[in-house]
């Protein structure tokens, strides 16, 4: 038998085979969405078509409509988040370096890690009232414990000898925050702000379909209400994909916070 | 230029959830003169308390009792006077070696500008020229230890703790740093104390060389090593060099024997 050519290497071992199989998927899925909604074997009424969701999209686009409420999620979003980051890794690096502490603020930690923020929404509404800040008090409060938590962690794998180290050339306190902790649990942050990006996108939206006149959440529950389910699907989408976007974008931030440990995991 | 004076040194390890401590280091006493600075080497089976001494005498380790003086003052802490090269080298991941060596610096006053320019001499020193720009994780483990000595000699210490710093190079290069160490000591007249586990590079660069018991690691024999100096590679082959290293092994012999259990041969 002849050995095989490179050439016919089978489609799915060459690079760019893991892109071309997965746009292939994503088309044949709209395509196969687009014939059970285009011949109404299920009522466009409940899944809509990808035609009539562009549309929809279209049509926000064409009105402002949307960018006013990308705004303001956004600006909820950055706001709570931004907040949560110049909390939570002080307090993250104090805590896991001042053993004391840390039991100090350990159990109350985990009880508010374990605990469902969306149920904390109607307490902070009784507080902030119904305007932006109540809502990016949700994204703080869903980002800032994954933050601490993952901060304090990443403290526990900075190696003593590093400390040792700096000790010897005669580092303080302060530096050691500077030039080893912080540098030194910086992957481990970075672990901490992905989750707390993924649980704040989440707190955004529920936040705003529970109480909000604007922002992407409303605008949910708004084409609900009117039974726009165009509207609905491509609003959906849309925070789908933002969510993914600040995903990669989140994973490539780990991965540049620590190039040693991904050449070792290779 | 700095005289070490260790007296009845103990250093014991409280350990968590045993009954009782170990004790690393017992009633080691050496002094090391200062000036000229002496070149001492620390020769001893493994666990026998080496690097522990090393520590104590940096100040990162604190003693249960006994006296460590330096220039007769006792030593509170790390000071700007010595700098250790690391047994597990230790050096900070995030960091390319260029900024490795002047992680050192940073904390004794040398402006940055300076601290680059003194960097790149000691990595040229230590034959890492080129590799400036890399990481810890892209460089071999030889190649790591010689960044962590760069970085112990860029802070100009009168004295210099070093912990097994050849370890992991191959014989060749392990003789040529050994050179380029006595080169550097003989012109900044540091007082060395040198831990190894290989006799003849302890024979070769040392002016004595202390063998440590077993743990508790005591003294166990100062050998004094009368070999003219400067050396070269030559001395090697001298039958003193011979002596001494049959010498030193014979005493090593039975210490090794009782750390692994053995029985006396
Ligand atoms: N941080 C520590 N806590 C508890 N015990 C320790 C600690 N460091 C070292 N020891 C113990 O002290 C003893 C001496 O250790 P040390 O590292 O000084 O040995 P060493 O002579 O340098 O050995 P090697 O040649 O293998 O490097 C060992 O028994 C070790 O288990
Ligand atoms: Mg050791």
């Amino acid at each position: 038998m002849r050995p095989r050519s490179p050439q016919r290497a089978s489609l799915l071992l060459r690079p760019g085979a893991r892109a071309t199989v997965g746009t292939l998927s994503v088309l044949l899925f709209i395509g196969l969405w687009q014939t059970v909604g285009g011949l109404a074997l299920i009522d466009p009424r409940y899944i809509s078509t990808p035609v009539d969701v562009v549309r929809a999209g279209v049509d926000l686009v064409r009105t402002e409509e949307l960018w006013r409420h990308l705004r303001v999620s956004g600006a909820e979003f950055a706001l709570g988040f931004v907040a949560s980051l110049v909390v939570a890794v002080p307090l993250g690096l104090l805590a896991g370096w001042y053993r004391r502490l840390g039991y100090l603020v350990d159990p109350v930690l985990m009880t508010f890690y374990a605990m469902p923020r969306d149920a904390m929404l109607p307490l902070i509404i009784i507080w902030l009232g119904i305007g932006i800040y109540s809502r990016a008090a949700v994204v703080f409060l869903g980002a800032i414990f994954p933050i601490i938590v993952n901060t304090m962690a990443g403290i526990r794998k900075v190696e003593p000898v590093w400390i040792r180290c700096a000790r010897s050339f005669g580092a303080r306190e302060r530096h050691l925050f500077w030039k080893i902790l912080l540098p030194g649990a910086l992957p481990y942050i970075m672990t901490g702000v992905r989750l707390g990006i993924g649980r704040g996108i989440i707190g955004v939206i529920v936040a705003e379909m529970y109480v909000s006149v604007e922002g992407l959440g409303e605008l949910i529950m708004a084409a609900q209400a009117g039974l726009n389910t165009d509207r609905l699907v491509f609003v959906t989408l849309l925070v789908s994909a933002l969510g993914f976007a600040a995903l990669r974008l989140s994973l490539s931030l780990e991965e540049w916070s620590a190039p040693w440990q991904r050449e070792r995991e290779l | 230029m700095a005289h070490i004076d260790v007296r009845n040194l103990w250093v014991v390890y409280r350990l968590p959830r045993h009954d009782d401590d170990l004790v690393a280091v017992e009633d080691f006493t050496l002094a090391l003169a200062g000036r000229p600075g002496e070149f001492v080497s620390i020769i001893g089976p493994s666990g026998c308390g080496k690097s522990t001494l090393l520590l104590a005498m940096d100040g990162l380790v604190q003693p249960a009792s006994g006296d460590l003086l330096i220039d007769g003052r006792p030593v509170a802490g790390p000071g700007p006077d010595r700098a250790v090269v690391f047994q597990e080298v230790a050096l900070l991941p995030w960091r390319t070696v260029l900024d490795n060596v002047c992680f050192g610096m940073e904390f004794r006053g040398v402006a940055a500008a300076e601290r680059q320019e003194v960097a790149r001499r000691y990595v040229k020193l230590v034959g890492l020229s080129g590799f400036e720009r890399h990481y810890p994780h892209q460089l071999s483990g030889g190649m790591r230890q010689r960044v962590g000595i760069a970085r112990a000699l860029a802070v100009h210490p009168a004295i210099l703790l070093m912990d097994e710093p050849f370890g992991a190079l191959d014989a060749q290069t392990r003789q040529l740093m050994g050179v380029e160490l006595l080169r550097i000591w003989d012109q900044e007249r540091k007082t060395v104390v040198f831990v190894t586990h290989d006799l003849d590079e302890a024979i070769f660069l040392s002016d004595r060389v202390v063998v440590m018991t077993a743990r508790p690691g005591r003294v166990k024999a100062v050998i004094p090593i009368e070999l003219p100096r400067p050396r070269d590679q030559g001395v090697r082959n001298t039958l003193a060099f011979i002596d001494y290293r049959r010498q030193l092994w014979g005493l090593l012999e039975e210490e090794a024997m009782k750390s692994l259990d053995l029985v006396e041969p």
